[in-house]
């Protein structure tokens, strides 16, 4: 065994490995307060409804300035179990952004998920747009079984800048939980 | 400084913990997040090795592996010959920044950018105001409007004057569409290209809906463009809206758009002004991490690539301080070290055929030692059980060696003890040895024979000394002398009774001869001649005188014969106290006589007759001696486990110190009359009996023991 190897032990990484954890799991817990969510749904589709939540003064100021502002939405379905972890059943993320256009003192709020956009010429619309989820379709009905207990999960990030949908983007995400909510449908 | 540099790791990982807690990311700042944990977690990683390779170093403090303590040396050389300058730069860097960020967000570019952007923003506003003044001015011109609500169109009265309108203006184009938004007409700078028709925006319907005009501003194909729509109105009725595009000027619109962009920018760098700063400070460690690391695992292989050879030359050194010289290091680098384990190995070998040759040696002189001290304790019995004394001296004249034997012989003190020069020591009755040693030093010849006359306890010893001059050479050699004294007053005795007992015999058979015939005629001259003597008194005078000589020349000679002749001892076991009894009754006309019996019934081995001759002859002397004092004369015995004694005591006049060394000598007397020989016959009669006769004390009392034995001795051949 080479000295390197003697020195990161199997203790030592065992060590490190507990620590990098607690180190994921506490920012996650640590913000509890969070916005009220309704579910509801048709023949066909579930839908949700959410927020406002609180934008920061930070991201207000970054849109005055000119800097885009995205806020992700990742709304998470999963079947809620009693004796084990909960089992994914879809996931949904909504990136809104806003791009300020300080020439024409308007700006654009658009989903970069499908590029439908508009102008506003006001920061509060755009806050609006952006800190709010309305009758938003998340799931097809079908892949839901009536009358087993469904946990519905909203978090949310704000991001300054415009949204780049990378393959890591997913794994560098350490959304706010902004509404939990139970789903079991009739 | 041993102490420091082993508690050092852990001072360092504590240090780091400290700097962990300093640098701990807050929640706001996420755009450097990522790298501040990372920051974070390649302290951790460092702080626990450190933490672990300190309780290492500790731990082994007390196996004390070999090399360890070297190896840590080196690692925390080598990392802090890294770390201080590294550290240094960090800091330099982070001041550098510090005051390269004062510069860059200076109030004037702050204020620079304003306006700016405020010019770019008041060139699109007038734009906007200039295009909304045009849409009134359409929306109120009348024969525009009049050319709009009637029908059928006059389409080339309209294109005519939408055509005059668009220059007039500095339009890019004009369209009108009507309540169903479909297009009635289109007029262009550049001319009609083709038919299709972009469709109506969000605020033409809000136009169609409110009234009112509405401008905004697209960005199409690269380009910037003014869109505005204004109703037209036929009788306070919507008839229709009015499209009018504007055209923005391509350099002013890249300038403005650049000025935004830079505005931008500049707006998102002052905001993340501390996150910039962290961001570096924050690359700049983990920079400093990874090169520390780096720099650690290179420290560690190499100090172990160093440490190796040692740590296995100190375990090899300390297997050879336990003794074990087989140890051998079998592998060793091309360099000094290499070399110096060549060297140790070498040395081992060498040790090792050397403690073999040693260990060989030490045999041979075990077996040597062993062999010589056989011959010395061979040497020292011999000495010890050998009648003759034995003495060494030096050639220092020191005594080396003596023996019990000459202890005994000569009455040595404790003065004489190996290493004493003997000179001092030979004073008085012992002066005799040293004229010997003298005489052996001085002669000639390597070897002397003298017999010494050494006067001890009032007996003359008569010694026979041998002497070698030792001459040895070389340094195990021994120069000295070596002197043999034999006790041979036995033999001397012996040899003068002998000649004695021959010039006895030869004398008693010469002069008893004569003397019978010499008695018988003076007797017969008495007889015959008395009567006719003329002087009877002196006739008688003379024969008896004549008869008595030849008396006394008579008993002489018997006593001459009984020396001479004395007849072997024919003993055997007497009861001690029958011979005391016999005393008693002999001399019991004797009132000063006292005498003291056995108390036990102690048997002695003796012939009787001879041994009551010899009490006979040592009560006479004793009552002889007392008969004028009428001192007491005192007979007693006593025995022990192997020997019965028979002592005499008188309280007579003694016997002078001169006399008593010749008492036992024959014809030797302190009396007028005797003839010397009774104690002499007296002590041979002893010493036949394998006892002896000796005087304890020569005056007050005078005191002689007769010592026989109780039993039967082995009788040796004479």
């Amino acid at each position: 065994m080479s000295s390197f190897d003697h020195i990161l032990s199997k203790r030592t990484a065992l060590l490190i490995a507990v620590l990098v954890i607690f180190f994921q799991v506490v920012p996650a817990v640590a913000d509890s307060e969070t916005s009220p969510m309704e579910l509801t749904y048709d023949d066909k589709v579930i839908y949700c409804s959410v927020g406002p939540v609180g934008i920061s003064d930070k991201a207000i100021l970054a849109l005055n300035q000119g800097t885009p502002v995205t806020l992700i939405w990742e709304i998470s379905i999963e079947e809620a179990r009693d004796y084990w972890v909960n089992k994914s059943v879809g996931e949904v993320v909504i990136a809104r952004q806003a791009i300020p256009d300080l020439i024409s003192k308007s700006l654009i709020v658009a989903d970069a998920k499908n590029g439908i956009s508009r102008r506003v010429h006001s920061i509060e619309e755009a806050i609006v747009f952006l800190s709010e989820l309305r009758h938003f379709p998340v799931l097809d009905r079908s892949l839901l079984t009536p009358g087993v207990n469904y946990s519905v999960e909203v978090s949310f990030e704000i991001k300054e800048g415009q949204f780049k949908d990378t393959w890591w983007s997913g794994t560098t995400r350490f959304g706010t939980v902004a509404a939990e909510e139970r789903l079991t449908l009739p | 400084m041993t102490g420091i540099i082993r508690y050092l790791p852990l001072i360092m990982a504590s240090a780091l913990w400290v700097t962990i807690v300093l640098l701990w990311p807050s929640n706001t700042a996420s755009e450097d997040s990522f790298i501040a944990w990372a920051n974070i977690t390649l302290l951790i990683i460092l702080s626990l090795v450190l933490l672990n390779y300190g309780l290492r170093i500790l731990r082994e403090r007390s196996e004390r592996r070999a090399g360890s303590m070297l190896r840590a040396k080196l690692v925390i050389a080598l990392v802090s010959m890294l770390l201080i300058p590294t550290a240094i730069l960090q800091v330099a860097a982070n001041q550098m920044v510090e005051r390269g960020m004062d510069v860059w967000f200076d109030v004037q570019v702050d204020t620079l950018l304003d306006q700016a952007l405020n010019l770019a923003q008041g060139f699109y506003a007038r734009v906007d105001t200039d295009l909304k003044q045009g849409l009134n001015s359409a929306m109120n011109d009348r024969e525009l409007l009049n050319y709009v609500s009637a029908l059928p169109l006059s389409y080339s009265l309209l294109n005519n004057h939408l055509q005059e309108k668009l220059l007039h203006e500095g339009w890019q184009s004009i369209q009108i569409f009507d309540l169903n938004e479909r297009l009635v007409a289109n007029v262009k700078l550049e001319g009609l290209s083709g038919f299709e028709v972009e469709a109506l925006e969000e605020e033409a319907k809000s136009t169609l809906t409110l009234g009112l005009i509405s401008t905004r501003f697209v960005s199409r194909d690269g380009e910037e463009m003014g869109v505005g729509y204004a109703p037209l109105r036929a009788h306070q009725n919507i008839i229709g809206i009015l499209r009018a595009q504007v055209k923005l000027p391509e350099s002013v619109v890249q300038n403005a758009r650049a000025v935004e962009a830079d505005y931008r920018t500049y707006r998102q760098l002052e905001r993340n002004r501390q996150s910039i700063r962290g961001t570096f400070t924050h690359a700049m460690l983990i920079a400093t991490l990874l090169i520390i690391i780096t720099a650690g695992i290179v420290a560690v292989a190499f100090a172990r690539r160093l440490t190796s050879p040692i740590g296995e030359l100190a375990n090899a050194l300390e297997r050879v301080t336990e003794g074990d010289l087989s140890v051998s290091i079998p592998t060793a680098p091309e360099d000094e070290l290499g070399s110096l384990v060549h060297s140790f190995n070498r040395m081992t070998l060498r040790l090792k055929q050397n403690v073999e040759a040693l260990e060989q040696t030490q045999n041979e002189l075990t077996g040597a030692l062993d062999s010589s001290r056989q011959r010395q304790y061979v040497l020292e019995t011999l000495l010890a059980n050998l009648q003759a004394g034995v003495l060494l001296i030096d050639a220092k004249g020191n005594i080396r060696l003596l023996n019990q034997a000459v202890r005994e012989l000569l009455q040595l003190s404790s003065d004489w003890m190996p290493g004493r020069p003997i000179a001092p020591l030979c004073s008085g009755r012992l002066h005799m040895v040293c004229q010997f040693y003298d005489e052996l030093q001085h002669q000639q010849e390597g070897n002397l024979q003298r017999e010494l006359e050494i006067s001890i306890d009032h007996r003359n010893l008569h010694i026979l000394g041998r002497g070698v001059r030792l001459s040895g050479s070389g340094s195990a050699g021994f120069s000295g002398y070596l002197m043999v004294l034999d006790d041979v007053s036995s033999l001397a005795e012996a040899q003068r009774h002998r000649a004695w007992a021959e010039v006895a015999q030869r004398l008693a058979h010469e002069i008893k001869n004569p003397l019978t015939p010499i008695k018988l005629a003076a007797e017969r001259l008495q007889r015959r001649f008395r009567k006719t003597a003329d002087n009877t008194e002196v006739f008688d005078s003379c024969t008896h005188a004549i008869i008595t000589q030849v008396e006394r020349l008579q008993r002489l000679i018997v006593d001459f014969s009984d020396l001479a002749r004395m007849p072997k001892p024919k003993p055997s076991i007497v009861l001690a106290k029958e011979l005391i009894t016999d005393m008693r009754e002999l001399y019991s006309a004797y009132p000063r006589l006292q005498v003291e019996g056995f108390v036990d019934d102690v048997e002695c081995f003796c012939d009787a007759d001879q041994i009551r001759q010899v009490l006979i002859n040592l009560m006479d002397n004793a009552l002889a001696a007392t008969e004028a004092t009428k001192a007491p004369v005192h007979l007693y015995g006593s025995h022990d486990d192997h020997m019965v004694e028979f002592h005499v005591q008188d309280g007579g006049s003694g016997i002078s110190n001169d006399s008593a060394e010749h008492i036992f000598d024959a014809y030797f007397s302190t009396k007028e009359d005797g003839s010397g020989l009774g104690l002499a016959i007296a002590k041979r009669i002893a010493e036949e009996h394998q006892g002896e006769l000796l005087l304890i004390s020569n005056a007050q009392p005078t005191h002689f023991c007769l010592r026989l034995p109780i039993e039967e001795p082995s009788m040796e051949p004479s």
